[in-house]
């Protein structure tokens, strides 16, 4: 002390006493209190005098001599005071029916008897936790300076452990003799545990307060009393042997299920389980279970079986998705995500069946097809039908077969909405699940060799009828739909080419919105590139082009102030010939391809093409332009006189039509300007004279002289068809109700091509590929650095 | 268990009494920095009971200190930085066996940072000396 400075006291009151024999009262308090506290007596204790009790001890080192002495004290009260209640609990009956499982209790007897044993446990581990803790307390002191510096176990931990070494762990004696196996106490509380849990799971209600407390218990006792935090007994003890219990009520349940049951019952069986054992980690057990249990049952009772359930004949996968049973199908996603990331056995037979159903659609088509136009129209790609094909019925084929083609993409796209809805509401739209449903479609799509026609001509028919009638969301959705189906074409050449030549003749004939269409190709255009829209780009671009040069064209003729050309209007379109398909470029027919004579022109006309040529050819010299006689129209005011000996109705008087017909119907009517009434022409001689291709020639004769409403043409002999011996007359007494009247342009309608056709585009498609492989052949050889030595052998 | 746990009445604050009769009287919450009183409240005894501890080691001068200290750590429980606390110099070494009883070197089992450190500047001894050894000689 003399050392210390003098400003720092000395203890005021050194404990002065040395009598080492001050232990034994000391103890003596304590040993009172303890027994005070376990029979719940604490109220009159002081705690600061027993605090300083073991303070003192402590102090004078006698910390070992305490810490023996309450172990010994807590043994000999657990021996006398507890273990005799414990094996009261335990009765022979009680082994018999949770050990031995023997028969002939029914559940509520079980249950009775397991929760007075659980119960018995309980309340002695409650009141033995309770005391010990209040006694850790008071030996708080020793617990931190002794036990501490000694690297002992807690004293806490040494008395707790007790109820472990003593109760779970002792063996049953005298009660079970009979019994060969040596079983502890634990077996029963275990057994009595899950025996409880699994009449829960049968639906019976029990005490889920007991047995949480019960697990609690085991949560919060270790192994050893060095309380290592893996070795709690809850996790050694308690739980594989949960687990094992869990694996096997669940596949006996799950054999069960198969039996019995059908797919929907075991999808909300499974997932009423897994909810259920999930509340029961919650409210019952310990929510560290809760991941395994979870996997136990996903094993069990979902991955076990599974193949099985989906395959089931009524109410498996299949016809979930053929009925659109979404509540069954969304369970079944979430379930096949818990127990297989890659979900494949959901990802087979969903494709199969999306294969399946895209077959049917095809299959249907060909079906419908015959129903509605009679055994004539035949399917282009069976071989067996080709010659049925060549003897057209009145049914018009054409138009059946476009039909069919929209009927076919329209299937199609319903059985696309049907599984973007599955995806969508069922299958949180996995994106594995979407490329697996996304490769199937395009399977079966590709598989079907004519889509690209059909797309094309799909969207040719919206753009063209529907679109006038719909508001613009309407409109978005179909080309929506069209681009959908546009992405899963392989064949993207083949569909270029038949888009082409749809929308040649959609912008030609003036059939379709302008803006629309060029939304259309924008789309396109983000979808597969610039390459791929390039020449629709190019073909917009020559119709604008064209629009001023026709504007320019009549303002130079108003200026010149000639007033002769007056009489005719002209409206050009000037077409870049790579742009645009051949079919329309080469004059008609696909098989009028290459240099044909051109047919003669009335001499209005004539005069007409030469002044347009020079006005052309004066800013742009050096380029050929060729008349496309097939493409064109024109309106042509007639005038039909008053017909005499009429003075009633509506030929009494003059009749002044306007008739839109093609280039090919103006040249032929002009012919029978110059003719006297009564005077016939025979086809053969209007052939001679206007030098028309025969087969566009009978076309627009039949469309001039068949077709009721604009028959202006008179036919000899006045049957349907056009023959080549067929004479035509001026139709003096031809009436109609409307001024304006179009005559029907056959070559306009879009339609599906007839195997000739057919295989023509086949052709050039080839040849445009064959261009395109050389082109990387050549491209990758130049790329490949080969030795000269082999490059000349090659 | 907290320290809400048994006791009578439950009063925000509680009395500490000191070896000479002077009485404090100390938020609860205060003294949680204390193993000692924590186990003291809440265990079903006498003390808990009442709200009334008489400290028969410490005298009133230490325990003003001591008080003090607890409503020190208190108000900075939840701070980070700490003003020094003031500790006279010639008490220290009773404060250090008063602190040791009260079991307020144990600050880990509290919820904050250790605001104890006014101790520190004048009286490292506190954190430096191994109290068993400390202690035992100054006393013995």
């Amino acid at each position: 002390m003399a050392s210390r400075t003098n400003k720092i006291r000395p203890i005021r009151k050194p404990i002065t006493n040395r009598d080492q024999s001050e232990f034994e009262p000391c103890w003596a308090l304590l040993r009172d209190a303890m027994t005070d506290i376990h029979l719940q007596n604490a109220g009159r204790l002081s705690f600061e005098q027993l605090y300083r009790a073991s303070y003192k001890i402590v102090l004078r080192k006698k910390g070992a001599l305490l810490y023996e002495r309450v172990r010994d004290f807590e043994q000999e009260w657990f021996r006398d005071h507890i273990m005799p209640n414990i094996a009261a609990l335990i009765t022979k009956n009680l082994i018999n029916i949770s050990l031995l499982q023997h028969p002939g209790s029914s559940s509520h007897e079980r249950r009775e008897m397991g929760e007075k044993f659980l119960r018995g446990i309980r309340d002695s581990w409650t009141d033995h936790n309770r005391s010990m803790n209040m006694i850790a307390d008071v030996l708080m002191y020793l617990d931190r300076v002794y036990t501490l510096e000694t690297k002992q176990p807690s004293l806490f931990a040494v008395t707790i452990g007790l109820f472990r070494n003593n109760v779970l762990r002792s063996h049953i004696g005298a009660a079970a003799d009979d019994i060969e196996q040596d079983f502890v106490v634990f077996d029963i509380l275990c057994a009595v545990i899950l025996d409880l849990i699994n009449m829960e799971r049968d639906g019976d209600i029990i005490n889920r307060n007991l047995v949480r407390k019960i697990t609690a218990m085991l949560e919060s006792l270790y192994e050893t009393d060095d309380e290592i935090e893996n070795h709690r007994l809850y996790l050694t003890l308690f739980e594989p042997r949960y687990l094992e219990a869990s694996t096997e009520f669940y596949r006996k349940e799950c054999e069960k299920l198969v039996q019995e049951a059908n797919c929907s019952t075991w999808l909300r069986h499974a997932q009423r389980r897994l909810n259920e054992e999930r509340e029961r980690c919650g409210t019952t057990l310990s929510i560290m279970t809760t991941d395994k249990i979870a996997s136990v049952v996903e094993k069990e009772l979902i991955e076990a079986k599974l193949d099985v359930f989906l395959a089931m004949e009524g109410s498996g996968l299949k016809p979930m998705i053929d009925n659109d049973r979404l509540d069954d199908l969304s369970i079944l996603y979430q379930l096949i995500s818990r127990v297989d990331s890659t979900k494949s056995a959901l990802k087979v037979i969903l494709q199969r069946r999306v294969r399946e159903l895209g077959l049917e659609i095809e299959k249907a088509l060909k079906n419908t097809d015959f129903s509605v136009a009679g055994a004539a129209t035949g399917d282009g790609e069976e071989a067996g039908e080709a010659a049925e094909k060549a003897k057209p019925q009145t049914l018009n084929p054409a138009q059946q077969q476009t039909a069919a083609a929209i009927k076919w993409v329209d299937d199609v796209l319903q059985l696309k909405d049907k599984f973007d809805r599955i995806l969508s509401d069922c299958f949180c739209d996995d994106l594995l699940l979407q490329s697996a449903i996304t490769r199937s479609f395009s399977d079966f799509i590709n598989s079907f060799n004519r889509s690209s026609e059909y797309v094309s001509l799909f969207i040719d028919d919206n753009l063209k009828r529907g679109i006038k009638t719909k508001t613009e969301a309407e409109v978005d959705a179909v080309l929506d739909k069209a681009i959908v189906l546009l992405r899963y074409l392989t064949d993207r050449d083949m569909f270029e080419r038949y888009y082409q030549k749809h929308l040649a003749k959609r912008l030609l004939h003036g059939k379709s919105e302008i803006h629309t269409e060029k939304e259309m190709v924008s789309r396109m255009k983000s979808e597969m590139g610039n390459h791929f829209t390039s020449k629709f780009e190019g073909m917009f671009k020559d119709m604008e082009l064209s629009k001023d040069l026709t504007d320019n064209y009549r303002d130079h003729i108003a200026s010149l102030g000639d007033v002769d050309y007056k009489m005719v209007d002209l409206n050009i379109n000037v077409l870049t010939t790579n742009n645009w398909p051949p079919e329309v470029m080469g004059g008609g027919t696909s098989k009028g391809e290459g240099a044909k004579p051109d047919c003669f022109y009335p001499p209005e006309i004539k005069r007409l093409q030469e002044s347009f040529y020079k006005y052309y050819l004066k800013d742009r010299s050096g380029r050929v332009l060729t008349w496309v006689s097939s493409a064109g129209n024109a309106d042509i005011k007639c005038v039909f006189p008053k017909v005499p000996g009429k003075e009633t109705g509506p030929l009494s008087k003059e009749r002044r039509y306007e008739l839109n017909v093609s280039t090919y119907g103006m040249i032929v009517l002009m012919l029978f300007n110059d003719l006297v009434d009564g005077e016939s022409l025979s086809f053969d001689e209007i052939q001679a004279k206007t030098n028309i291709p025969a087969p566009e020639l009978m076309r627009t004769l039949a469309s001039l002289s068949s077709v009721p409403k604009c028959r202006v043409l008179l036919k000899e002999p006045a049957t349907k068809n056009v023959k080549n011996t067929d004479k035509f007359s001026y139709n003096a007494q031809f009436v109609s109700k409307a001024i304006r009247i179009k005559a029907p342009v056959i070559s306009s309608i879009s339609k599906v091509e007839g195997d000739e056709e057919r295989k023509e585009t086949e052709r050039k498609n080839d040849q445009t590929r064959a261009h395109v492989i050389d082109a990387a052949v050549v491209r990758i050889m130049k790329s490949v650095i080969l030795p000269v030595a082999s490059f000349r052998v090659g | 268990m907290d320290a809400t746990n048994g006791n009578g009445g439950a009063s925000k604050y509680i009395t500490l009494v000191s070896k000479d009769g002077f009485e404090f009287v100390v938020l609860r919450e205060a003294t949680l920095c204390s193993d000692y009183i924590r186990g003291m409240l809440r265990n079903n005894m006498t003390e808990a009971r009442t709200g009334r501890c008489e400290l028969q080691d410490i005298n009133g001068v230490i325990l003003e200190k001591v008080v003090e200290y607890f409503h020190y750590w208190y108000k900075y429980r939840d701070r980070e930085d700490v003003p020094d606390m003031e500790i006279p110099v010639e008490n220290c070494l009773e404060l250090v066996v008063a602190a040791d009883y009260l079991g307020m070197d144990n600050v880990k089992n509290h919820e904050s940072t250790l605001p104890h450190l006014g101790l520190r500047s004048s009286t490292c001894v506190m954190a430096v000396v191994p109290r068993g050894v400390f202690v035992n000689r100054t006393l013995l």
